[in-house]
């Protein structure tokens, strides 16, 4: 798919409309996908609050509404790590695989927020993470990555497969 | 899968209660901005958001809630929150927001001691 790098190994992906609707799918997954990689209940929850932000972040930088968001999460050492990409140009249902439709009209994106929000979107990111990065593209399209880090227990329990 | 948000209003020693159910995100927020307008509109400027059933909330509830206040207090009203989740709790810490809003752990607490 044009603009979405390849799937590292190990990492898991999901692919939604660029919907409102959507971001109580997107949570999930967050904190399901924490969950799977050894996080206890605070971190999948920090994991669950930092995707829904990024979710919005991506969106609202679009320039027009994106058509869809890319969630990519991975487990890296010390953390599990999370992108959160939007394609401002690209269409949905355009054949890619597991490409799903583009949201009706009349469910735009997220409302614009208050003017506050938008800051207070990112100070929560910056409390919650580590390796924040926010990328904007030319055409609308945006990436935020960022690690949600693992306590010092779950780190000392063993993963296999996991490294 | 669609995100619902549901209100509950109540009025208690001279408090409009609002108790909201569900997850408040940028997609819903406008809801919950929409029924606290209309309390005010109606006059009431004294109010409880309860929010031990909400089970998320973001930066744009936060931003609600603020503009909310704001409004309430330039009637020399008050908007204070019921709240015990830990993930609300932290999302107000971490914001500086459990200073700007009265926080308490029930209704009564509120409502008893104003």
């Amino acid at each position: 798919v044009s603009g979405t790098r390849q799937l590292p190994a190990g990492a898991v992906r999901l692919r939604l409309p660029a919907d409102g609707e959507r971001l109580g799918t997107a949570r999930i997954f967050g904190a399901a996908c924490a969950r799977q990689f050894g996080a206890d209940d605070e971190v999948a929850e920090d994991m669950r609050l930092a995707v829904s932000e990024a979710c919005v972040m991506v969106t609202q930088a679009a320039q027009r509404p994106a058509a869809t968001v890319v969630i990519t999460i991975t487990r890296v050492p010390g953390g599990i790590a999370a992108e959160v990409s939007s394609n401002g140009d690209e269409q949905a249902g355009d054949g890619s695989s597991g490409q799903v439709s583009a949201p009706d009209a009349g469910h735009a994106g997220p409302t614009p927020s208050d003017q506050d929000a938008d800051g207070w979107g990112a100070e929560l990111l910056h409390a919650i993470v580590t390796d924040l990065a926010i990328e904007r593209g030319p055409s609308g399209q945006s990436t935020v990555s960022f690690t949600v880090p693992l306590t010092s227990g779950e780190l000392s329990r063993e993963m296999p497969g996991l490294s | 899968m669609a995100i619902e948000l549901a209100f509950d209003t109540t009025a208690t020693d001279g408090w409009e209660v609002l108790a909201v159910r569900g997850e408040i995100d940028a997609y819903t927020s406008p809801r919950l901005r929409e029924r606290l307008t209309q309390l005010m509109d109606e006059g009431h400027y004294r109010v409880v958001v309860d929010l031990e059933a909400v089970e998320f909330m973001d930066s744009t509830g936060l931003g609600v809630l603020v503009s909310c206040l704001k409004r309430t207090k330039e009637h020399q009203g008050e908007l204070a929150l019921v709240c015990t989740a830990p993930q609300i709790l932290r999302v107000l810490s971490i914001t500086g927001l459990d200073k700007v809003f009265t926080v308490r752990q029930s209704v009564g607490d509120i409502t008893s001691s104003a």
